[in-house]
Order: C-alpha cells, then structure tokens, then sequence
C-alpha cells in the first residue's frame, strides 16, 4: 500500500485498469480532500459557522450579556413593524439601484476609453483604479473633509456662486453623498474587469463590422457591448452583493449614528448597532437573515435576467 | 562526561542557594514577610478608555506607585481604544474581561449593573471601612444599584458654559451670561451670519438641552427612573428655549460650520459659547492654543441652577479571579491621596467633595466656574434599555425640533412615549 505522500510523487502507471483505476481515482479523491481539509475548515469556522449561528440567534432574545431564551419568530414579527428597519430597507435598496447602475456605466465608459492608444493609458489607469485598493476607511475621512461646510467641494462650487449645504450634516443630502464617493471608489475596480473583457475580444470582429460599414457607436453597441456581458453580469452581481452591504463609509461618515435622522442608516449598519450599540442581538440576527434573502433574491433575478442573454459564444 | 555533570551539580547548588537566599530575606524582613506569607504574588488586569496618549502614559505612572505601595500585586493597564463599551460587551461574552474597568455613565453602566457584569463592593467597602460620605452623593449613586455599590466613582466632568471672552469684549458685552434671558441676547448679539459665527454651537444630544429642562424645574425621568417626565410644562419650557436658540439664528449644529463636534467650532472660533464639560480645556489648550477661553457655570434659570455632570467610576467585573487585588487597587485609585495625584494631571474634576481645595486648582483658575457647577449638578444616566433612546431617537427627535419639522411640544411627546414603551417592556 502506497501512502499517501507516495501517491503524488510515484511513478505513474501507464494505464491503470479496472479495479486498480477505481482504487487510485478514490485514492486521488482523498488526497484531494485533504488538501481542501484546511480551507474548508476555515471556511466552516469563520463563514459558514457564523452564517448558521446567526440564523440559529434570530430566533433567541439576547443583550450579549444576559441569558438568551427562545422567542420563536418575535424578533422578526418585531422587526417588520419597525420604521426604522423599513428606514434601513429603504436606504439600502435606494443606495444599490442608483450606485449599481451608475458605476457599472462608469467603469465600461472608463475601459472602453483606456483600451484606446491613448498617451498615458497606464497613468489613468493606475489612477482609476488606486481606490480599489486605498482603505475605505481613509478614503471615508478625505471624503468628510471634501464634503465638509467648509470643504473642497463647497469651494469649488463658490466659484460658481453657489453656496454648497453641509453635505453630511444634511439629511436630504447625506446618502446622495456617500453613494457618490462609493461609485468613485469601486468604478475603477470594475473598469480593470472590464478591460480584460475587451481584451478578449477578437480584433477581427471590429474588423469585420468595419467593412460591414459600421461606425463607432454602432461597434461599441453591437459589438462590445453584448460581447462584454459576461463581465456586465459579474460586476451587476459583485455591485448588488456589495451596495446591500454597505456599512463602512455610512459608519465612518455619520460617526456610527446613521444619521442625521436616519438618513444613512443602511441595513448593515442598523444590524451593527442592534447587536453592539443596543443590546438587542435577536434583532440583529433577524435582519441578517433578511438581509441575505434579499441578496439571495436579487442575485437569483439578476441571474434569470441574464441568463436569457448572455453571450458566452 | 565530568564536566557536564559538574555543571548540573553548580546549577542545582545556585538553584538552592537563591531558594535558600529568598527564604533569608524573606524572613530578614518581617514586613515583606508578612506580605509574601499572605499575598501570593498576582496579576491583575485594568481596563479603560484613554482620551490621549497622556492620559496613558499619566496612568502607567499611577500604576507604578500603586505597585511600590502593593508589591505583590502587578497590574497589566490594557487601555481599550475604539468603542469602548461594544468592545468591552464582547469582552464580557468571551468571559474574559479585565478585573477592573472604568465604568462610564450613561445607559450601559445600568445594563453592567442590571445582569451582574459587576461585583457589588459592599463587602470589600465594609472590610477595609472605606469611608463614603466623602464622594458626592449623585456621583455615588450612579453606581448603586438596588442598595449595590457597584463602583467607586474616580473622577467627573460637569457641563459649564465656555465662552470666548474677546468675542464678547468686540461685542461690548462686560460680563458672561448669568441667567437664560442675558444668554439669549447675547448669544443673538454675538451671532454674525456673514463670517460664519454663532453666539452658541452645541449638537442636538439629549445631555445638551437636558440642563435646561432642569433648570426649568423639570426633569427627563423620576428620581426612581420607573417614569418618563418630558410631559410637563417645565420640561416644555426648558427643551423649547434650547430649541429656540436655533430656530432663531443664534445657535447652530456643529456641521453648520463645519465642525465634528461643538467643542471644535468653539476652538475654531465659530462660536462665542458653547456648553461642555471639563475635557474640552486640555483640548482646546493643545489643539486651539489661539482661542481665548474663560468658564462660568451654567447661567441660571427660571427656577434652579443646575447643570449635568459625567461621572466615571472603578468596578470589579464578574470575571475578575482577583476580586481582592482588584479592589485594593481601586481603593487606592480612589483613595484621597490616589485621586490628588489624578486630580494634578487636569482631565477630570474630583468625585470627593474635600478635594475641591486643591492647590492645583488654586493655580488654575479657569477651571473655578466647573468647580462651581459640581455642587448644583445631575448626573447623567439611564435605565438599562435605553441606549438607543439615548444615543440616537432623542437626538432625532431634537434635530427635528431645531429642523422646525416639529414643534418642541411633538418632539417631547415622542421621546416621553418612546422611553414609557421600554419602561412598560420592562427589558
């Protein structure tokens, strides 16, 4: 019997059959699953684990520091009566149909252009994509003083003679704010996704259209357009995920309160503060798993809608 | 083979030797005798928050003097940074929070009382006859909890109005505000729109208008704290003159001037007034060496002076092993020696009433309207339950008010019913 350390290093046998066949394909099998062993641990101990705990919390009451007791489907009947949780559906949702739809354009309008013969492609391309990679939360605190009464954007909008509100300290403006500094940050990481959908992209299509008499925007529409939709679904689906998460830049920019008057509270942050802030851990759990049937369902939509036209070639 | 085991025997010999020698002295010195015979050597942990690197390095050298004094206990000081109180939540679900903690006021140090996160010092305070009568009444309470003394209050910040004395002199107003009529007028007269300046800037928390209310002969809740009592005409008078600073002009919100916080416009000379406690004199000191400052307690209302104060205390959490140690440290924290020595680094005012002839503040005379303002002031707290009421639906409710979306009477109403709904789920 070999063991298993032999397995990889041994020489092969040219064609194994029968019997012998089968007893190394299980063989193969097992390795396989001990090399996956350490990550699928992890994943069950800090994913997966947690995911089930929180299912299994939302039917408990619980302040983190008294004795938890069962409470059936209190916490989420107590959760849809809740303005604030609606407040909190609210802002989330409104936050990922204006910030999906806008960077997902950006950054396809970015990449078609860097993917020109451009001069300084690579700068504008760094430069694009830097955000992806800074903190958020550094980029959340430059962005409290570009936004701030007195900050970058309100004097540049003095120039014009306009008199700029306190963009964080006002209600009407406060999310509109933060969606503008999200889709800042996450377009340029999408744009590299985009650009190496355009890549792959044969030349001979456009070549083909060209003596076809096409024009540019007709091109860019029948061609890269429909071409690009497997990127297109993934940064729909990466973008959905992402916006109904949002938690860092509403924590950071409001200083942990949502506010003002609930105006940034999003569910992610409503979640953090029911469980750390408040001492209502039960309530906590229930959005969570609200929350991922929300994601679950506009995943699966998003995926039924693309499915009919998705163009794998 | 010889050497090796001659070395064995020479470490074996020195191993006895320094036994030995330990013994010796252990008993040439019946002091530390006695100590080592009855206090194993122990480790105890101190946890907190720090509101700059000098306080730490200040406590660090507390801790210091305290383990001369104890030398068989050693403290490990673990400052907590962030936010303290969710941090110090998961500490208490790991099982593993430090011996001793400060505890802050506010709705959470009820919660940390309520489900038994504290040790009641009755026993520990009977013992060593810690005497009480010294600490201020208010500030002591705020630590009891059904007939429990769950923590020995270390320090306290009272609100007090500070006001920048050369904006009032350009103004041509001689002397600080005293009662709410000369604040209003001289919060309007020093408000000028065009360079952005406001007579007064204070945010829309609860404990920035609940002095008011106070001083209106009102309260927020009963002494027992089983009852909300926004309901009243007093209440009424006294959350209404707040909001009507705003509503006129003459007081602002931080972020009308671009600042995170009123205590920053003050120092960045947005505003002539602003009410805060203690903490913002180190702060402006460093951070706002330009801005002239003076402090004069609370001006007086229609019925009381009165003001708040934040008191913080020492407690014993229930996963200390040492509850022993950890008391003799808070015992000396809050000693009246322990608490001189705090007293001289300026971050706090004391929380014993004999400590108020200080030297120190003798030389620091700024500090003499705070002072003045511990002896006519309530300490801020609520009922376990209340955090979110506290920290975010009252602080609603009043931007609302200051907004003009409600009247002030709409906006007490629904803090009074919110507070009632918690007190009647009885959580």
């Amino acid at each position: 019997m070999a063991s298993i350390e032999g397995a990889g290093s041994s020489s092969l046998p040219a064609f194994p059959k029968g019997n012998a066949f089968r007893r190394r394909a299980r063989r193969e099998l097992g390795v396989g699953y001990m090399f996956t062993l350490p990550s699928v641990l992890l994943l069950f101990l800090f994913t997966l684990g947690p995911a089930l705990y929180s299912l299994y919390l939302s039917f408990f009451s619980w302040s983190l520091l008294n004795h938890m007791h069962f409470v059936g489907w209190q916490n989420f009947v107590q959760l849809f009566q809740m303005p604030l949780f609606w407040i909190s559906v609210r802002n989330s949702v409104v936050f990922a149909l204006v910030v999906v739809p806008t960077q997902t354009v950006v950054a396809l309008l970015l990449a078609a252009i860097l993917n020109q013969n451009l001069p300084a492609r690579g700068f504008f391309r760094l430069a694009f994509f830097f955000p992806a990679v800074s903190s958020s939360a550094v980029i959340s605190i430059i962005f409290m003083w570009i936004y701030n009464k007195f900050g970058l954007l309100n004097g540049f909008l003095s120039v014009f003679g306009i008199v700029g509100p306190d963009w964080l300290g006002n209600p009407s403006f406060a999310l509109s704010s933060i969606m503008l500094l999200n889709i800042w940050t996450t377009s340029g990481y999408f744009m590299v996704v985009f650009l190496a959908g355009l890549q792959a992209i044969p030349a001979e299509m456009y070549e083909a259209a060209a003596i076809d008499g096409a024009g540019r925007w007709r091109s860019f529409s029948r061609i890269t357009v429909p071409l690009l939709s497997p990127s297109t679904f993934f940064i729909v689906v990466m973008g959905i995920v992402g916006t109904l998460q949002m938690f860092d830049q509403s924590f950071i920019m409001s200083q942990g309160t949502g506010g003002p008057l609930n105006s940034t509270t999003t569910i992610v942050l409503l979640i953090y503060q029911f469980i750390f802030s408040y001492g209502q851990v039960g309530y906590g759990a229930a959005a969570t798993v609200l929350l991922f049937l929300l994601i679950l369902l506009a995943t699966l939509a998003t995926n039924w809608w693309f499915k009919r036209k998705l163009d794998y070639l | 083979m010889k050497q090796v085991n001659k070395k064995w025997t020479t470490v074996v010999a020195g191993g006895a030797c320094v036994v030995l020698g330990t013994a010796l002295v252990g008993f040439g010195l019946p002091e530390q005798a006695a100590a080592k015979a009855t206090h194993a050597q122990v480790t105890i942990t101190l946890g907190g928050w720090t509101s700059s690197p000098v306080e730490a390095t200040l406590m660090a050298k507390e801790l210091t003097y305290f383990e001369k004094a104890y030398p068989w206990i050693h403290v490990n000081y673990r400052p907590i940074s962030g936010n303290y109180e969710a941090i110090l939540k998961t500490r208490f679900v790991a099982g593993d929070a430090p011996d001793v903690i400060y505890v802050n006021n506010g709705g959470q140090s009820s919660s940390f009382m309520k489900n038994g996160d504290l040790l009641p010092l009755n026993k520990y305070i009977k013992a060593s006859h810690f005497p009480l009568q010294d600490f201020f009444p208010g500030a002591l309470n705020l630590f009891r909890y059904h007939g429990s003394v769950y923590g020995i209050p270390k320090d306290q910040s009272p609100l007090s109005l500070f006001y920048n004395p050369v904006m009032f002199r350009q103004a041509g107003i001689k002397s600080p505000p005293t009662t709410w009529a000369q604040l209003a007028a001289d919060a309007h007269r020093l408000t000028d729109v065009k360079v952005h300046r406001y007579g007064l800037i204070n945010s829309a928390q609860e404990p920035r208008w609940a002095e008011f209310v106070y001083e209106a002969g009102g309260s927020v809740m009963n002494p027992a704290m089983t009852k909300m009592t926004l309901n009243t005409k007093a209440a009424l008078q006294g959350f209404s003159f707040f909001v009507n600073l705003y509503r006129n002009g003459s007081a602002a919100l931080p972020g009308t001037v671009g600042a995170p916080w009123g205590g920053q416009a003050f120092g960045m000379q947005r505003a002539a007034m602003t009410l805060s406690g203690n903490w913002l004199v180190p702060f402006l000191e460093q951070t706002y060496p330009k801005t002239p400052f003076a402090v004069v307690p609370m001006p007086k209302g229609p019925k009381n002076a009165e003001t708040l104060t934040f008191p913080v205390a020492y407690g014993i959490t229930r996963d200390s092993t040492n509850p022993q140690a950890s008391w003799d440290l808070i015992r000396y924290l809050t000693s009246r020696q322990g608490m001189t020595k705090w007293m001289n680094l300026g971050l706090a005012l004391p929380s014993r009433k004999s400590l108020l002839a200080l030297p120190y503040y003798k030389q620091h005379p700024v500090l003499k309207g705070l002072l003045a303002d511990l002896s006519v002031s309530v300490p801020w707290t609520f009922p376990a339950g209340f955090s979110q009421l506290s920290s975010t639906t009252m602080t609603n409710e009043t931007t609302l008010a200051i907004m003009g979306k409600e009247t002030p009477a709409q906006a007490l109403a629904n803090m009074q019913q919110g507070g009632m709904a918690i007190l009647h789920s009885g959580s």
